[in-house]
């Protein structure tokens, strides 16, 4: 077909359309939904919050540690909803907030490793009971994920890898905190083996196939 | 000379981002002028990331598409020239994939061969039978665009709008079917 005969067809095919809301909106939406999605999700997983909840939730520690993986999974799915629109380059701006979210990740990561090297308890490690919470953490964050990518395949990425990236850092770290809240094991091996480690995974793979699932 | 030229950043700034929004508001003369406006740009920018002239034309007509498929991503205070060469880019990249990966004059060499004479003369009666049985072996798509290719003669420019494909990617099919039969044939007796 001619480029000419081309530009005449698509021409003929136009109809009006809605742009893309913006990121902020989306965004807004996916978490709002995913969030209800865990809620909902809470009373038939490990029979609701965990049993310490008014308490822990008085501990600065706790709370910080919630509040900084809960902003890197807004600044992932910002970044996420961001680059569903095609782009030449990445912004600065979106480079940083997928450098803070992954920080914020790696610093958790390295707190939970220095907690468990100085404790030099390895009682949690060859407890295979915590297969639960990898288990949970699965089916928690199964309503989000898919939802997450159905609104990114409305867009049209133009990096695939880092849309697939984003969007499973944003997920994992919502189900992170919804985890946080169901599971009562403060033992950071036991996070570390079962709740960080699945997280990890399934960040690996979201790499991997936002490059099948977003391609359009 | 046309493809030293250097795109009119004020109409990139200005002129396109309204043409946009006027044709996603279903404007069909501001969509045509901004397609016309934008093809010459799309060639020039792919000649540069582009070796072979014989995909060039292929690889802008996918990307005409891909704006057309992509056009409710653009909102019109965004610049609208980093969205068009975002897609170009981006799709110029799949094609520099898809095509160096598969190596583009051996795909450009055995589309223009049909088995059509084979098919006239009735001493091949065997052959044919073969050449048959390993188009069974195909997908079904994959084998109508076979038979329309190379035993009912078909141009690629047919089967492309017969099938709503780019003749890039027409020409990459017939290959792989091509492939597909040939190393049937060689493994039933054929060298």
């Amino acid at each position: 077909m001619d480029t000419n005969d081309l530009v005449s067809k698509l021409v003929k095919d136009l109809k009006p359309i809605e742009p893309l809301p913006a990121p902020q909106c989306c965004g807004m939406k996916w978490a709002i939904g995913s969030m209800l999605s865990m809620m909902a999700l809470f009373p038939l997983l490990a029979n609701g919050l965990r049993h310490d909840i008014y308490v822990i939730y008085t501990q600065p520690q706790f709370l910080l540690e919630l509040g900084s993986v809960f902003l890197a999974g807004t600044l992932a799915g910002l970044s996420a909803f961001i680059l569903r629109v095609p782009q030449l380059k990445i912004s600065l701006k979106t480079k940083m907030m997928i450098f803070i979210a992954t920080t914020i990740w790696t610093i958790e990561i390295v707190r939970l490793l220095g907690l468990e090297f100085s404790s030099h308890d390895t009682e949690a490690v060859i407890d295979l009971a915590g297969h639960e919470c990898a288990l949970h953490l699965s089916i928690l964050m199964a309503f989000p994920v898919i939802f997450i990518f159905y609104l990114l395949k409305k867009g049209a990425s133009t990096h695939l890898t880092w849309s697939g990236y984003t969007a499973l850092l944003a997920t994992i770290s919502y189900t992170y905190v919804a985890m946080r809240l169901l599971c009562p094991i403060d033992d950071a091996a036991h996070l570390l083996l079962w709740h960080v480690s699945p997280a990890i995974f399934y960040a690996a793979i979201g790499t991997f196939a936002g490059k099948f699932f977003l391609k359009w | 000379m046309d493809l030293l030229k250097v795109p009119d950043k004020e109409k990139m700034r200005k002129h396109w981002p309204d043409l946009m929004a006027r044709a996603q508001a279903g404007d069909i003369a501001a969509y045509k002028e901004l397609l016309n406006e934008i093809t010459p740009i799309l060639r020039r920018f792919m000649a540069r990331k582009l070796f072979s002239q014989d995909i060039l034309e292929d690889i802008v007509q996918e990307t005409l598409l891909a704006v057309h498929t992509a056009r409710h991503t653009y909102r019109p205070e965004d610049p609208f020239d980093r969205w068009l060469f975002g897609i170009a880019r981006h799709k110029a990249l799949d094609a520099m994939r898809r095509y160096y990966r598969q190596g583009v004059h051996e795909i450009l060499v055995d589309t223009d061969e049909t088995f059509s004479h084979l098919l006239a003369n009735d001493k091949n009666e065997g052959i044919v039978q073969d050449i048959k049985q390993a188009l069974d072996q195909l997908p079904e798509k994959q084998r109508k665009i076979v038979i329309m290719a190379k035993l009912e003669g078909h141009s690629l420019a047919d089967i492309a709008v017969t099938y709503g494909m780019t003749e890039a990617a027409v020409r990459v099919t017939v290959h792989r079917a091509y492939k597909t039969m040939k190393l049937w044939l060689v493994n039933n007796g054929y060298e």
